[in-house]
């Protein structure tokens, strides 16, 4: 994979839950896509997300503040931010920062889905 | 690790040079940790990384005039020769600890002074800025910074291999 290759892709649900699968690096030079994503997501009201990260090697805070920063809107507008799938280095991250007690990580897209 | 591992580079100052830069960290740690730990090195050398490019150059989004030889400073020259808009990696590894320095001639700022972060209220309030710092100081045994503003800023971290070591803090798991 490129460096600087960093994939979005959505994808709605019949229940109208958001799936964004992402795959590359999510750090300081990618994070601002993902923040676009996210802000239009919010602005065609849709708040309740999915984020599949198994094909995500690799996130600094600069990733993690995208989530960080989306979730209260999203509670706001009774939707969530449900993680899916972290890599062991994403979930490590999550570990150090804690996100683990905040967000709801779930291991598959099954318990992904059940959460809304 | 029987030998010491060095490596020197100089990038420019701009986020598209974080996963080069983590590359190299990873490659100079080889297998001494494993993949999971040696990411989180990578990690707070990225974020310091990052931090630079973010802050040292850029003042309300001007660019910072700085360094001693815009002319100098090519991949591997010691101390003073750091070109503007430019990051000096120096990574080196032995048996006992992994080091990295990280130099610029940008705005100093020492991320020591940086206030301590409650990650867990910091995260609960929806604040993205500060955790950098916060990733630095949890992964790193040591961190260590010297500047001349306008002339060069250096900023050392040390991770402790020998669990035996002085300084060794066992902070990452895995």
């Amino acid at each position: 994979m490129a460096m600087d290759e960093f994939k979005i892709e959505k994808e709605v649900t019949d229940k109208g839950v958001v799936v964004v699968r992402l795959t590359g690096y999510l750090d300081a030079h990618t994070f601002e896509r993902l923040e676009e994503a996210i802000s239009d997501l919010f602005a065609q009201a849709r708040y309740k997300i999915v984020v599949d990260l198994a094909a995500v090697e690799y996130i600094s805070s600069a990733g993690a503040g995208v989530f960080i920063g989306a979730l209260s809107e999203a509670h706001e507008h009774k939707g969530n931010i449900v993680l899916m799938s972290p890599t062991a280095n994403v979930r490590e991250v999550f570990d150090l920062l804690g996100l683990t007690q905040i967000f709801q990580v779930v291991d598959d897209r099954p318990a992904a889905l059940a959460v809304f | 690790m029987q030998t010491r591992t060095h490596r020197e580079m100089t990038v420019p100052a701009d986020t598209a040079c974080l996963a080069q830069v983590r590359q190299a960290v990873i490659e100079v740690l080889g297998e001494v940790f494993s993949p999971v730990k040696a990411n989180m090195i990578a990690l707070a050398v990225d974020e310091a990384v990052a931090n630079i490019v973010e802050h040292a150059y850029q003042v309300d989004g001007a660019e910072v005039p700085g360094g001693p030889d815009p002319r100098g400073g090519e991949s591997g020259g010691g101390p003073g020769t750091v070109r503007a808009n430019t990051i000096q990696v120096v990574l080196d590894a032995n048996a006992q600890r992994f080091e990295v320095l990280i130099r610029d001639c940008g705005m100093g700022f020492d991320p020591r002074e940086a206030p301590e972060v409650d990650v867990r209220e910091h995260v609960k309030s929806g604040r993205k800025g500060g955790l950098g710092i916060f990733l630095m100081r949890r992964i790193m045994d040591e961190i260590n910074y010297t500047f001349k503003h306008g002339v060069q800023n250096q900023l050392q971290m040390i991770k402790y291999i020998d669990p035996d070591a002085p300084g060794h803090k066992n902070k990452v798991a895995g």
